[in-house]
């Protein structure tokens, strides 16, 4: 069966690198990329089964990030989740609901409910 | 608009330019009868026009604290006992602190941002984001009613719009000002 792949969108260098080695040892493939515009980028040659965005990026946003994916027929279908600092209000996880964002992981997160909540993602 | 301020811990008050001087006045003056300090964040218009501004409407300053980030940037302001004067509109950390000493000196209940958009002019939407994050998520600040006033500016379109989508998912309630 092949490796499920996911796409890493994070601006800290170390959150890549954790999560990265964290997930490639739970058996996925992980691609990693610093921002919004490079993951767009990026998404023009390969296709992730999931995205993890952080919200708060220099550039592009990660809700801006999101919308662009959504926008684009090519990319529209693909299952996003937020992994981020950011504490969205009530009103703004309704607005996530909207933009098909499965799921919204604060940092810090355990490793453990942090793969969970990936495979939960994957399988919705 | 009471009501508003009352249900929600961080309000998003989106205006068009022209209408801003109209209604911002009658916004300030509701303001009132929450019997409560306030601190109002200067980041659009200096203290001195705000004061102005709020006692042409029949305000009463006394419960009012400023934080200025303007004037000292461009003159010598004289010295206010109810105003902090900032001299350097970029450094976000130094605003920072400047609320959150006049929130616990003052014993704040509502601190007021006029205007954040105009914060574009020297910050990257990026770093506006995560100072008013910053800003909703302080535990020194938890009880604090944050309002937060952002222009449909002409001049700032693109960064202004996003800024506002962005800030839309921190904010309890996003209230569009009409005319």
């Amino acid at each position: 069966m092949p490796k499920k792949k996911i796409m890493v969108v994070d601006d800290e260098e170390s959150i890549l690198t954790l999560v990265k080695a964290l997930l490639e040892s739970e058996g996925f493939e992980v691609i990693t990329v610093s921002s919004g515009e490079e993951c767009l980028e990026r998404l023009k040659t390969v296709k992730p089964d999931l995205i993890l965005l952080d919200m708060m990026m220099p550039g592009m946003s990660g809700r801006e990030t999101c919308e662009r994916i959504r926008a684009n027929p090519e990319t529209k279908d693909i299952k996003v989740a937020f992994l981020t600092v950011a504490r969205f209000s009530e009103t703004g996880k309704e607005t996530l609901k909207k933009m098909k964002v499965l799921d919204y992981i604060t940092k810090p997160f355990e490793n453990e409910d942090l793969v969970k909540r990936i495979k939960k993602a994957l399988s919705k | 608009m009471i009501k508003e301020i009352t249900k929600n811990r961080f309000l998003l008050l989106l205006m068009d330019e022209e209408e801003y001087d109209r209604k911002l006045g009658k916004i300030i003056k509701s303001l009132e009868k929450t019997k409560t300090n306030i601190c109002y964040v200067c980041f659009s218009v200096p203290y001195q026009h705000v004061v102005e501004r709020l006692k042409e409407k029949g305000t009463d300053i006394k419960r009012f604290f400023f934080i200025d980030v303007l004037s000292s940037h461009y003159s010598k302001p004289k010295p206010q006992k109810n105003c902090i004067f900032i001299s350097e509109p970029k450094d976000l950390d130094k605003i920072r602190k400047a609320i959150l000493k006049t929130v616990i000196q003052k014993n704040c209940s509502i601190i007021i941002f006029d205007t954040i958009s105009s914060l574009l002019v020297y910050q990257e939407s990026y770093s506006i984001l995560k100072f008013t994050h910053n800003l909703i998520i302080s535990k020194e600040q938890e009880n604090t009613k944050k309002i937060f006033i952002v222009l449909k500016d002409k001049t700032l379109k693109e960064e202004g719009e996003m800024l506002i989508k962005d800030l839309s998912l921190f904010a309890d309630k996003l209230l569009k000002i009409k005319k």
